[in-house]
């Protein structure tokens, strides 16, 4: 099976390998191609910008200072998420800390992450029909959202995906089809009712 | 030799049927799928609920930050060395493309739509770079354009629309970074390293301003010249209305965070305001951020951003003040949202845009 992305990720490692020797253009090259892969899952997960910007600083520094103790990597997007999802795990627990701490300042923790609000809904579906949709996907575990996200909008391998979500290739591609299961059946169930 | 699968979801889950419903399928694939689709008209029926299914987790792509200023963050902390560089944003393709992508697979959807953003710039909008042999360059823009200009260590500029910098090529440590501007920019100076003490200059007709790292806006488009200052302080030098000595000025002033000064070659007085910055430098960013200001001059903004013609049905629309923020990507987005805001329709003709009933009514 020819991978159609297979092309761009031979181009990555060598950008990776040139990073690794202490090329600064290089870096600047993975920087610019996967600011937006590395921002877009970060707001997805938190949907807070200054956050997510700051957490993307932090896992390219950290990248720089360790690059030459750094391996070659299989897929380069995969190892930043990486990175991206364990910076922004310890932001979050650092900020709710601080806000334990001043619990009358407590924000209300409702923005969960990957929901529904982040679809792309069509224009020409009906209020009642967005809202179907939308209460579907959030009754979906976070994690089966996480994986669809990774799956149709950043475009990864099960193999990618797993490395990210520490789980196996299989469980990643278990998700993926539950979530789609429970997705048909919940809108299946609703619209019998109506 | 594919096994016939059973479920929506089993199909649904593997990765060469994903691709081939958001036709990033290989010709091969293709074949295959389409043969299958052929091959029972059963199949009919579960390809149309599994695209559809699959169609309803598509994501929004999130508003993304100026990715050439979180590089230059990164490499000041980093200590790097530094390419210049200017990029180029057209103000009016970015919703066509969230528009175009609807419904339809984009991996990466950003950094493809970076690639066509630069395609249509480079097609449609011709920018002027001159990089002759003289030590100055100047880059301008045309209306419905915007241009980050990039110099490391120094600046991060964003030229507005229908505007014109130049500024020298090549400086040295000790050389005054000294900008010449007609109409309008916003300045994010970057403080300098100790030691170094080089002025950072902007130029209009009325006189100029001077910095020591901060962020600012400066508009010049003829009537006069405002300077906005939202950190830091900068220092401004009216010119002098007798052309004879460049040097001397008529007057001058210092001006801290939130002040908003108007003034003309020759203003001997000078009555800074203290206003919500914002109002004055948000047109660069995501959204468009007004605090009571009056419609009359959100009007001549959008004019001479966009070349557009503006009229009113009614002139006490022009008095009328809004507050608040629009998403500032599209011509059509901000009108749509000033019209629901103002509660009046609003029409568009070519180059004209009517705001409140048509003239025919009465």
């Amino acid at each position: 099976m020819s991978l159609p992305n297979q092309i761009k990720y031979s181009k990555d490692q060598l950008s990776w390998e040139q990073m690794r020797s202490g090329d600064e253009q290089s870096l600047a090259d993975i920087f610019k191609q996967y600011y937006a892969l590395l921002y877009d899952y970060g707001m997805k997960f938190s949907n807070q910008p200054e956050l997510v910007k700051d957490s993307i600083q932090e896992v390219f520094a950290y990248l720089w200072e360790k690059r030459k103790t750094i391996s070659k990597v299989n897929s380069v997007p995969a190892y930043l998420l990486v990175s991206m999802r364990r910076q922004l795990l310890k932001a979050i627990k650092q900020q709710q800390r601080i806000q334990d701490t001043y619990q009358e300042f407590n924000l209300n923790n409702s923005n969960e992450n990957f929901s529904a609000e982040d679809l792309l809904i069509m224009d020409e579906e009906i209020a009642a029909e967005k809202k179907l949709i939308k209460q579907a996907f959030d009754k979906i575990p976070t994690r089966m959202r996480e994986a669809i996200y990774l799956k149709t909008y950043s475009g990864l391998s099960y193999k990618e995906i797993s490395l990210i979500m520490h789980i196996n290739s299989q469980v990643a591609r278990n998700y993926v089809s539950e979530a789609f299961r429970r997705l048909r059946l919940i809108l299946a169930e609703a619209s019998s009712i109506y | 030799m594919t096994k016939s699968p059973s479920t929506i979801e089993f199909l649904l889950a593997d990765e060469s049927f994903q691709r081939w419903l958001s036709q990033s399928a290989s010709t091969e694939e293709d074949k295959r799928w389409s043969s299958w689709l052929q091959s029972d008209f059963r199949h009919n029926e579960i390809h149309k609920q599994a695209l559809e299914l699959w169609q309803l987790v598509q994501f929004q792509p999130a508003a993304l930050p100026e990715i050439d200023h979180e590089w230059n963050k990164l490499q000041q902390r980093l200590n790097l060395k530094s390419e210049k560089s200017a990029s180029i944003i057209d103000l009016s393709s970015k919703r066509n493309f969230i528009g175009n992508v609807r419904g339809f697979w984009f991996r990466y959807a950003a950094v493809a739509a970076a690639f066509i953003l630069i395609f249509l710039v480079w097609h449609y909008l011709p920018i002027i770079i001159h990089t002759d042999s003289q030590p100055f360059q100047t880059v301008s823009t045309d209306y419905g354009q915007r241009v980050q200009i990039t110099l490391p260590e120094v600046a991060t500029i964003v030229l507005n629309a229908n505007s014109s910098l130049e500024y020298p090529t090549n400086w040295t440590d000790k050389t005054d970074r000294h900008f010449k501007l007609q109409g309008e920019a916003y300045f994010m100076v970057f403080s300098q390293k100790q030691g170094r003490q080089n002025h950072f200059i902007v130029s209009t007709n009325d006189g100029k301003v001077q910095v020591v790292g901060t962020r600012f806006v400066v508009y010049d488009r003829g009537l006069g010249t405002r300077v906005a200052v939202e950190k830091g302080c900068v220092e401004v030098f009216v010119a002098d209305s007798s052309k004879s000595n460049k040097d001397t000025s008529a007057a001058s002033i210092r001006l801290k965070p939130g002040d908003l000064l108007k003034f003309q070659k020759g203003d001997q007085s000078l009555h800074p305001q203290s206003v919500n910055v914002l109002v004055y430098s948000s047109w660069w960013s995501d959204q468009l951020v007004l605090d009571n200001s009056p419609f009359e001059d959100i009007i001549r903004r959008l004019e001479e951003t966009y070349s557009v013609n503006i009229k009113v049905s009614d002139e006490s629309l022009l008095k009328r003040c809004l507050s608040g923020s629009i998403e500032n990507s599209s011509l059509q987005i901000i009108t749509e949202a000033l019209g629901k805001a103002l509660q009046v329709p609003v029409h568009r003709e070519g180059k004209v845009i009517i705001f409140g009933d048509s003239f025919n009514k009465k």
